[in-house]
């Protein structure tokens, strides 16, 4: 007997078909390099009006940057990676945290406690740990500052050395992942297609440069128990920026600027 | 990635890695957790070393899981982890190939490469830092299953054009009545003939770590009889040939009777 066998995994394997997946996932890893050479993880506070220079020909921008300056004062850029979200919203809820002792000091015990609820959750110990452990470290090195200035500063370069600044990233992630997972009931109604919570956690949070959504969003701020206000902008036709409290009705701690794609930190007047 | 790295698609290819060795401190910590954990919460099936050398090299070998057409087989794999692991996922390859001969898997390319969202090399779940080297190789081991002929990729894109992944996974079929049979049957005989008789008489010249070869002596006593008792259910077939694989249109013998006797 002689077969001859049609493997329909051998004809996804051609080499054209191959060469072309490949050269594109080749090619966005490349731009990925080429952005992270480009731009720091998190940079330094600018004017508002440092957007104009973006957008010098186009009106709609314009008058909505003008509109922007009306309520904020400074933007601060982060590396658009995927994990800009994490990234903004940890180091500007943070700054912002070290203005009021007692404030920090709830939330670093919010912190404390944080990790055995994962645990609980199924995280496995040992690999939660290290994040959990390099969290820690960068609240009580910042906490342990004997001023603001340099609380700041300490701060401003741990979140720009790439190891402590991703772990930061992955550590939020997983905290959003469980946030997500204790209430999925209340999210689920958030998820598209058929995915389980535990299917999007895994799929859309938990690993890194992944974008984040409203969901996300509104997952992390409960998981730290506060209030983001996202401030969009976009080539849309009204004159101002459109502003979103998440989780609805909260107040606002912490201010972002969301450009399709992509998020900065905002510094209101 | 440097301008000339441009064209290279081997970036999932531990031996062709050109990121100078600088394990971050963070990054050296983790794997050595990674194989302690290997080592005190075993997994059936799964073994592995690291390199006392170079620690970002992780060496595994996944034997194929019972009443499967890889069982017994010896499957050995080079791991080798990023500076800034876990952040970013091992590059990993399948070595038990016959010289880059045999394609045990739609996932498992004859060049080594294997073919899983978690490593970056195909679409789905990403690889995320909470995950560890006993996941991933707990992944690689689920590839090696009964009917391995359904596994993606290989009806990713051949049946989906016109309908979702859903509607398609759940009216999935041969492309040839009989093909997911056939498949096991050509599986089952190279199992035998390079994951069995040729990793242990090391026939492809492989630097097996001395720990996990004799692994495989030990096991191969083992697993001696399930290996007679397969040959002997399949002598029938004995002379018939196989298209291993329509890229390289091998055509090989089946020589049951010869594999172990």
């Amino acid at each position: 007997m002689s077969e001859k066998l049609e493997l329909s995994g051998e004809q996804t394997h051609q080499e054209g078909q191959i060469n072309q997946d490949e050269l594109i996932l080749q090619q966005q890893r490349q731009i990925q390099q080429e952005i992270s050479e480009s731009t720091p993880l998190v940079g330094e506070l600018e004017l508002i009006s440092s957007l104009n220079a973006e957008y010098s020909n186009d009106e709609i921008y314009m008058q909505k940057v003008k509109d922007l300056a009306s309520k904020y004062k400074f933007i601060r850029r982060t590396r658009p990676d995927g994990n800009c979200f994490f990234r903004g919203f940890s180091y500007g809820y943070i700054e912002k945290l070290l203005s009021n002792k007692n404030e920090f000091k709830t939330f670093y015990t919010l912190a404390e406690n944080s990790k055995s609820s994962l645990v609980e959750l199924g995280f496995p110990q040992f690999t939660v740990e290290d994040f959990y452990d390099t969290f820690m470290e960068v609240l009580k090195r910042i906490s342990d500052m004997p001023t603001l200035e340099d609380a700041k500063r300490e701060l401003h370069q741990l979140f720009n050395e790439q190891g402590y600044s991703d772990y930061m990233v992955v550590y939020l992630r997983l905290l959003t992942s469980g946030q997500l997972q204790r209430e999925k009931d209340f999210y689920s109604c958030f998820i598209e297609g058929n995915r389980t919570v535990i299917d999007f956690c895994h799929q859309e949070v938990e690993p890194m440069y992944k974008e984040s959504d409203h969901i996300h969003i509104m997952a992390a701020c409960s998981a730290m128990n506060t209030g983001v206000r996202v401030v969009y902008m976009d080539r849309g036709n009204s004159k101002q920026v459109t502003e979103h409290d998440l989780p609805e009705g909260s107040t606002p701690y912490v201010h972002l600027l969301y450009r399709p794609g992509h998020y900065d930190i905002l510094y209101p007047n | 990635m440097s301008k000339g790295d441009e064209n290279n698609i081997l970036y999932w290819d531990p031996m062709s890695d050109s990121e100078a060795d600088s394990l971050t401190s963070t990054a050296t910590a983790r794997i050595k957790k990674d194989l302690m954990t290997l080592y005190t919460d075993t997994l059936p099936g799964i073994f592995a070393v690291g390199d006392e050398k170079n620690l970002k090299f992780i060496y595994a070998l996944i034997i194929g899981p019972m009443n499967t057409p890889y069982q017994g087989g010896f499957f050995y794999f080079v791991l080798k982890c990023p500076n800034d692991y876990p952040i970013q996922p091992p590059r990993m390859r399948l070595l038990t190939t016959d010289g880059g001969r045999v394609r045990f898997n739609p996932n498992l390319y004859e060049t080594g490469k294997i073919c899983v969202s978690i490593l970056g090399t195909w679409n789905g779940p990403a690889w995320s830092p909470a995950q560890q080297i006993s996941s991933l190789l707990l992944t690689i081991q689920s590839l090696l299953n009964e009917k391995p002929y359904y596994n993606e990729p290989g009806f990713d894109k051949v049946n989906c054009s016109f309908f979702s992944r859903i509607f398609v996974n759940k009216y999935i079929q041969e492309m040839i009545p009989g093909d997911s049979d056939r498949y096991n049957e050509i599986i089952t005989y190279q199992t035998l003939r390079v994951a069995v008789c040729g990793m242990v008489e090391n026939d492809g010249g492989l630097n097996v770590p001395e720990s996990l070869q004799n692994i495989m002596k030990q096991s191969f006593l083992n697993y001696y009889e399930e290996y007679l008792q397969t040959v002997e259910s399949k002598l029938h077939l004995s002379g018939t040939s196989v298209v291993v694989s329509n890229c390289i249109n091998l055509k090989r013998e089946k020589r049951y009777d010869e594999v172990l006797f």
